[in-house]
Order: structure tokens, then sequence, then C-alpha cells
């Protein structure tokens, strides 16, 4: 089902990846497998973070709008790397079990889409962190009006 | 909370929209993630890397007998002639007792060995029952109290007889396949014979592959033309070994315990050689497509499109064929002229270029693809929204050399040379047996399914 999802909410952006040959490692492994680190791991865990553990269990001056702004960034950019990362160690991997290398013309178009990837990603990330927020901003008595006071 | 003074580096500003405490905030989360991360990219979901097979091979029956026959008659003396001490044996003597040495050494299988006779009124039997021990010294050291032999006909249906009663037998057949019917009228029909004989089987389940083979004869040659016998002393006589049986056990034991015979004259019939083949999605695809792993590595290769071809804008796609499993005269003819495509209306395809590994350039680069011996090239310039099967396939090359080991008259093979009289009839009722058999007219039929995504 997130296999499903994902691929979906990924190639809306990117197309499908190119070279073909990709096709099934991305499908059944990168897309679902980065989707859902992005969206629990790096969005949920840092909006409980912010929200939570920052601003609930202990008490800090970080209940700002910048410095939500500065965990949105900071998260954006783990979702980039996480992104370039898993798909290119995935790719390698499953290159490797097959024994056979990229050929030599889809090279250019391969590092385009990885590349894609990772932005698509770190947009992504960045869009769950918001979406977790409004979710998870009520249970922090400090932060509870972080970006903006709706819906408390 | 303050920031902890090990954070805090001096220079940070101290007002405006990112403070000390910002910049604090940002390093404590970047180590916080660093943590995270680590651990993520450990529990990441195990990659589904099938370590898909390269090629799909379908299934082998299994191979649990092998009956060895060979032909005890006068006319055979002449190749098992008793070997002077210092001398080395027959081209006969020598190739048959390695290939009785590989049957009885190979484990997969259960070894039969059986003499061939005619049956008189004393043994009616056309088979004797024999040993490893007592075939090898019979071909080493020579026939005694050597009988009349049995007719090719009769040693064929024997054998298939013998075959039917335990299913997963190959029978291999070695004699000098020197067929002189009794009534000499009925020469002219030979063919005939061998046909009714084949039919104990039904062609669809048997299988003939013929080796052929010269030996150097000592003794009475004995001519199919029924004139009298000819004294030889170390001419070249030929002699064949057959084996029959289902057809994918016939290319197993082709492929295995005759594979010294390899660079020998073969003719192989309804034998299932069953290559092993792959679509490449990384040589030079065109068009929208995709390869998914196979389920199982002996089903057949799917290409799965994600925008469907058209006529202008067609889709190309090579599949690679490794033929090392195919007799070497029979795989170097493969080409556009022997390889056809079978496309359904549904899946329009043509064969565009067939073109051996020494002819791709990009074998450098790409180890894998020296998994191939040859690459066929297809254009598809439509596809299916349900799946449909391409076939792939190559007809039966014609063999030259029957005509050339054959002759009409064996009554003077001193001056002839390696002749069997009426070879060319022999086989020629192979072929009729198997002429309404589709299988048999191709070396192999491989599948390719198409069908659409989305």
């Amino acid at each position: 089902m997130f296999q499903q999802l994902f691929t979906s909410l990924y190639e809306a952006l990117l197309g499908l990846p190119e070279p073909a040959l990709l096709t099934q490692a991305f499908e059944n492994s990168i897309f679902p497998g980065v989707g859902l680190a992005t969206l629990f791991g790096i969005a949920l865990l840092g909006a409980l973070f912010f929200y939570l553990v920052l601003n609930r269990v202990l008490t800090t001056p970080f209940y700002q709008t910048k410095h939500w702004l500065v965990m949105l960034l900071v998260l954006a950019i783990a979702a980039g790397a996480l992104g370039w990362f898993q798909a290119r160690s995935v790719v390698y991997e499953v290159l490797d079990a097959k024994g056979i290398v990229i050929p030599a013309g889809s090279e250019s178009a391969y590092s385009r889409y990885v590349l894609g990837f990772s932005f698509v990603n770190a947009l992504f990330g960045a869009l769950f962190f918001v979406l977790w927020s409004f979710v998870v901003k009520g249970l922090s008595p400090n932060a509870k009006v972080t970006p903006i006071r709706w819906p408390n | 909370m303050p920031c902890p003074r090990l954070l805090m580096p001096n220079r940070l500003p101290t007002s405006g929209f990112f403070t000390k405490n910002t910049g604090c905030f940002a390093a404590l989360a970047l180590t916080l993630l660093a943590a995270c991360s680590h651990d993520k990219k450990a529990r990441q979901p195990s990659d589904t890397t099938a370590a898909a097979p390269a090629a799909a091979t379908p299934t082998q029956p299994k191979l649990s007998q092998l009956n060895v026959f060979v032909d005890m008659s006068g006319g055979m003396q002449g190749f098992v002639h008793p070997v002077a001490a210092g001398a080395t044996g027959s081209g006969f003597q020598q190739t048959v007792t390695e290939l009785l040495s590989a049957v009885n050494a190979q484990k997969s299988a259960q070894p039969a060995y059986y003499f061939f006779k005619e049956s008189t009124p004393a043994d009616a039997r056309l088979l004797v029952p024999s040993t490893y021990a007592a075939m090898r010294s019979t071909v080493s050291g020579g026939l005694k109290n050597a009988a009349r032999g049995s007719e090719l006909p009769q040693m064929l249906s024997e054998a298939l007889k013998l075959q039917a009663q335990k299913p997963g037998t190959v029978s291999v057949l070695i004699s000098d396949f020197i067929f002189a019917p009794k009534d000499k009228g009925q020469t002219w029909d030979v063919k005939t014979f061998i046909k009714d004989a084949l039919n104990e089987v039904e062609p669809a389940k048997l299988a003939v592959s013929v080796f052929a083979n010269t030996s150097d004869y000592r003794g009475n040659f004995y001519p199919g033309n029924r004139t009298g016998p000819q004294k030889l002393n170390g001419e070249q006589v030929p002699y064949y070994i057959w084996v029959l049986g289902d057809p994918a056990l016939v290319a197993q034991a082709d492929a295995g315990l005759l594979r010294k015979l390899a660079g020998q004259p073969q003719a192989h019939y309804n034998v299932d050689f069953a290559p092993p083949y792959a679509v490449l999605d990384y040589l030079d695809p065109t068009g929208s497509w995709m390869v998914p792993d196979p389920a199982t590595p002996t089903t057949a290769p799917r290409i799965v499109f994600t925008k469907k071809p058209t006529p202008g804008q067609p889709a190309e796609a090579v599949v690679g064929l490794n033929l090392t499993s195919l007799p070497p005269s029979q795989a170097s003819q493969a080409s556009l002229k022997t390889l056809r495509l079978a496309a359904p209306d549904a899946a329009p395809a043509t064969l565009v270029r067939v073109w051996l590994l020494a002819q791709e350039p990009a074998a450098r680069a790409q180890p894998a693809l020296t998994k191939y011996t040859h690459f066929a090239r297809l254009r598809l310039t439509g596809a299916p929204a349900t799946r449909a099967a391409l076939r792939l396939e190559m007809t039966r090359p014609a063999t030259a050399w029957i005509a050339s080991y054959s002759t009409n008259s064996d009554s003077n093979l001193k001056a002839q040379g390696a002749k069997t009289f009426h070879l060319r009839e022999v086989l020629a009722g192979v072929d009729e047996y198997f002429a309404n058999e589709p299988s048999a007219q191709r070396l192999f039929s491989l599948p390719v399914e198409v069908e659409t995504r989305r």
C-alpha cells in the first residue's frame, strides 16, 4: 500500500526512473523506503523533538517561529541527504546483484534523476514536517502557537 | 534552559533574527539528527534485491535411467579386433570405451547394458542384458561367438519398448546402422521400416540425436548390399551413436555424456535444447518499458510497457541468447535468416538484427553480456493490454553431411571410402516420422511475454 502511495507521489514530480532498468529498484525499494523514513523518521521525529522534547519535557527558549523554521530547514537538508545516499546505495546493490553496470549513455540521466529525487525528498521532508507540526503542536504548552495559532 | 557552554561559540550575534540561542538550537538539532539518521539507515526496510537469475530456463525432467545398447553381430567384429600389445585400439574401441566409462561413472542415472542380437529358435531374445565389465571387455577384446545381428528397425523398436517401461530413460544405441532388409526387394522402402519402428512412441515425446563417427576396421566387412564380404585392413568405416528419449533428457545427455562428440557430424530431431535467454534492458533500449524480476527462474521474461509503442515510434529490445548447449555446427547458423519471431496480432514485432557477442562493442564495459553468445534485436510497434507472448524460434538447419556419408551400394567400400548403406533413407525415415510435429522443425522456441502497465 505504501509502495503504491509513495511511488505515485514521487513519480508525479519526477516521472519514471531513468534509466528504465532501475524502475523496479526505485519502485520496490527506494520510493517506499525513503518515503516512509522521511514521513515517520525525519518529519515525525523532528516534530516530536521540537514540540515535545524541547518545549514540553524540557523548557527551552526554542519555541519561536524562527526556531521552527531552522528545524524545517535542517530536516529538509537531512531528507535530501537521505534520499541521495539511500537511492545510490540501493541502486548499486541491485546492479551488483545482477552483475550489470549502468550503460555509459545513461549515466547522466541517472545522475540527474537521483539529484532530482533528493531535491523532491527534501521538499517532501519539509512538507511532512509542516503537516506533523499541526498534528503535534497541541501537545506542547510552550510552542502551541508556533508557527501559527490555528487550530489551538 | 541556557545553551550549554560547550555548544556556544563566542562570536554568535546576540540580537537580530538569528541569536545565539537559534544557532545553539540548530547545532543541537543537527547533532540529534546525525545520531538519528545513522540508526534510520540501519533500520531501512531490507531491499528486495532478489538475486535475479540472468536467464529463464524451463524445468528439466529427471534423467533416471540410461540404457546402452551395442550391436553384437559379425559385421561389428572388425571394429573390435583384439588389440595387439603395444598397439592402440581402433577409433571405435577408444570412443566407445570412453563412453561406457562415462556412463558407468555418472551417479545421477541408473545404467543398464544390453547387446543386440538376432532372435533365434535357441534364444528368442533380441536383447541380451550385460554388465559394464562384460561390455567393456567385448569392446576391447572382440566378440566371441558373434551372432547374426538383429535388423535396425527391430533394434529401434526393442530399445523404445524397454524405454517405455521406465519414464526418465534415455537409450544410447551404438551400431554401424547398416540396414539391409532381408527381402532385397524392400530396399527401396527403408524409410517406412524406420518410421514404423519409431512409432512405438508418439513423436511429441521422442527425440533422436545421431552422432556420426568413423573408425578403422580390420576384418570382413559385410555390405548392406548383401554381396560377398570384403576384407578390410584398417580402412575407415562409419558407425553411429543414436540417443533416444524425452526431448529435454536427450538434450541433457548430449551436453553431458556425449559432449566429447560435439565436434562430430550430428543430426538432432526434436531435441529440446532450451538455451538460456533473457531480455536485456541494459543494452541500448528504445521506448518506455521495463523488465520486472521473474517470479521464478523458469518463468518467461516479460516486457512491461509503461507507454505503448506505435508504428511511428517503435520500441526496441534486445534478447540475449546463450547457444552453447546447441551443437556448434547448428549454433553457428543462427542469423537473421534462420531465426524468426512469431508475433501475435496484438503485439506486432519484427526481428531487426542478429549478432554475435564478438560483434557487440558494449561487451567490454558490460561484463554481464559475456553470459550470452548471440543477441537479437526486436522492434515492437504495438503492445497488448493483456499479456501476449512473442516466440523467438530457430528453424532446424539442413544437415549436409548425411548425403556425403550415404551410398546406395557399399559392395566396394575399400574404393568408396567411409559410407553407410542407404543412410540417407534411414534418416529420411526419422525425418518423416517427425514431419507432423511442429516442435521437431525448430531447434528452440523461446517465449517473451509483452504487456502494458496502467
